[in-house]
């Protein structure tokens, strides 16, 4: 439950929020502030992508 | 009434590349044919002309899709034809009206903004036009629904709906950000992060549903203790957990 559901669904939500993050930053003009954000969504992605295949066939 | 309506609306082959259609016309099509010119406000009429054509002709490939499953057979020749030539005079319309007014897409007099919108429109039109043909099958056809490329489930469980939904109400509020940005080169900017954010975020999700309902692997037994040492891939977490440590640290210190 924890990691097929829970997990890869906590880490979805923190990309979501990271690239509004991500989106506001920029459009405000803290460029770096939303490059930050935006690096941490896609390794968000990236770590619920893994997670989710795991053992998966 | 409420299923004829649903089967007007059922997206055919003609249909699925329509919906793009409509929008790239909207965008790169119809301010070119529509505008005014000059000091008396005046239209150019072959313009005028060739963008109405261009709008009846996605119009008439959406009829003809309708008429030829209603009775199939009134039509000569296959509606594999009928749909290409549809979209071929659509995109033929389109190019006379371009012609017709050339300044038009002239960075003076179309903004970038809108640019970008036109290219994803008729990206997406593209994409839709050489994708292949899916027909809807009907209520109480017995067999398996043929379609080229990844096959889809046959059914959706009420879980994922709510999953999906829930996403895309997320990526279409993410679209909301950034459209009070004064400088052109931000604002495409931000239109390129929701967008991408949005794109990757369906992707996320589609895959957490996909693995949600996948079988587990019977896996060797060296692997599975293999497995049981390392119970998380955790490469990319501790990367993400550096990432927001180090965001932390940077917000505290300055």
């Amino acid at each position: 439950m924890f990691r097929r559901t829970l997990f890869p669904l906590g880490l979805l939500v923190l990309a979501c929020g990271a690239f509004a993050a991500g989106a506001w930053s920029i459009a405000d003009g803290n460029d770096l502030a939303g490059l930050y954000f935006v690096a941490v969504a896609v390794v968000a992605l990236r770590a619920q992508a893994r997670i989710s295949t795991l053992g998966i066939a | 009434m409420a299923g004829e309506l649903r089967k007007v609306f059922e997206l055919g082959p003609t249909a699925q590349p329509i919906v793009a259609g409509v929008y790239a016309w909207a965008v790169t099509v119809a301010p070119v044919g529509f505008e005014k010119h000059g000091p008396r406000g005046l239209h150019d009429w072959p313009a005028v002309s060739f963008a109405t054509l261009a709008l009846l002709a996605l119009a008439s490939g959406a009829a003809v899709e309708i008429v030829s499953r209603r009775a199939p057979g009134v039509l000569p020749g296959s509606r594999e034809t009928w749909r290409t030539l549809a979209l071929l005079a659509f995109v033929g319309a389109s190019l006379v009206t371009w012609i017709c007014d050339t300044d038009a897409l002239s960075p003076a007099r179309m903004s970038a903004a809108r640019g970008i919108a036109g290219m994803l429109g008729w990206g997406l039109f593209a994409f839709a036009f050489a994708a292949p043909v899916v027909e809807p099958v009907g209520a109480g056809v017995a067999g398996a629904r043929v379609v080229a490329g990844a096959r889809a489930r046959g059914r959706v469980e009420r879980g994922d709906a709510v999953f999906v939904a829930i996403a895309c109400a997320a990526v279409l509020a993410l679209q909301l950000v950034g459209w009070n940005v004064q400088a052109p080169e931000r604002a495409i900017l931000v239109r390129l992060t929701t967008l991408f954010a949005g794109i990757v975020i369906l992707g996320g999700v589609g895959l957490f549903l996909s693995s949600r309902h996948g079988a587990l692997k019977e896996r060797p037994a060296r692997a599975r203790v293999r497995a049981a040492r390392t119970p998380l891939p955790l490469g990319w977490v501790i990367a993400l957990l550096l990432l927001l440590v180090a965001g932390l640290m940077y917000a505290l210190t300055s």
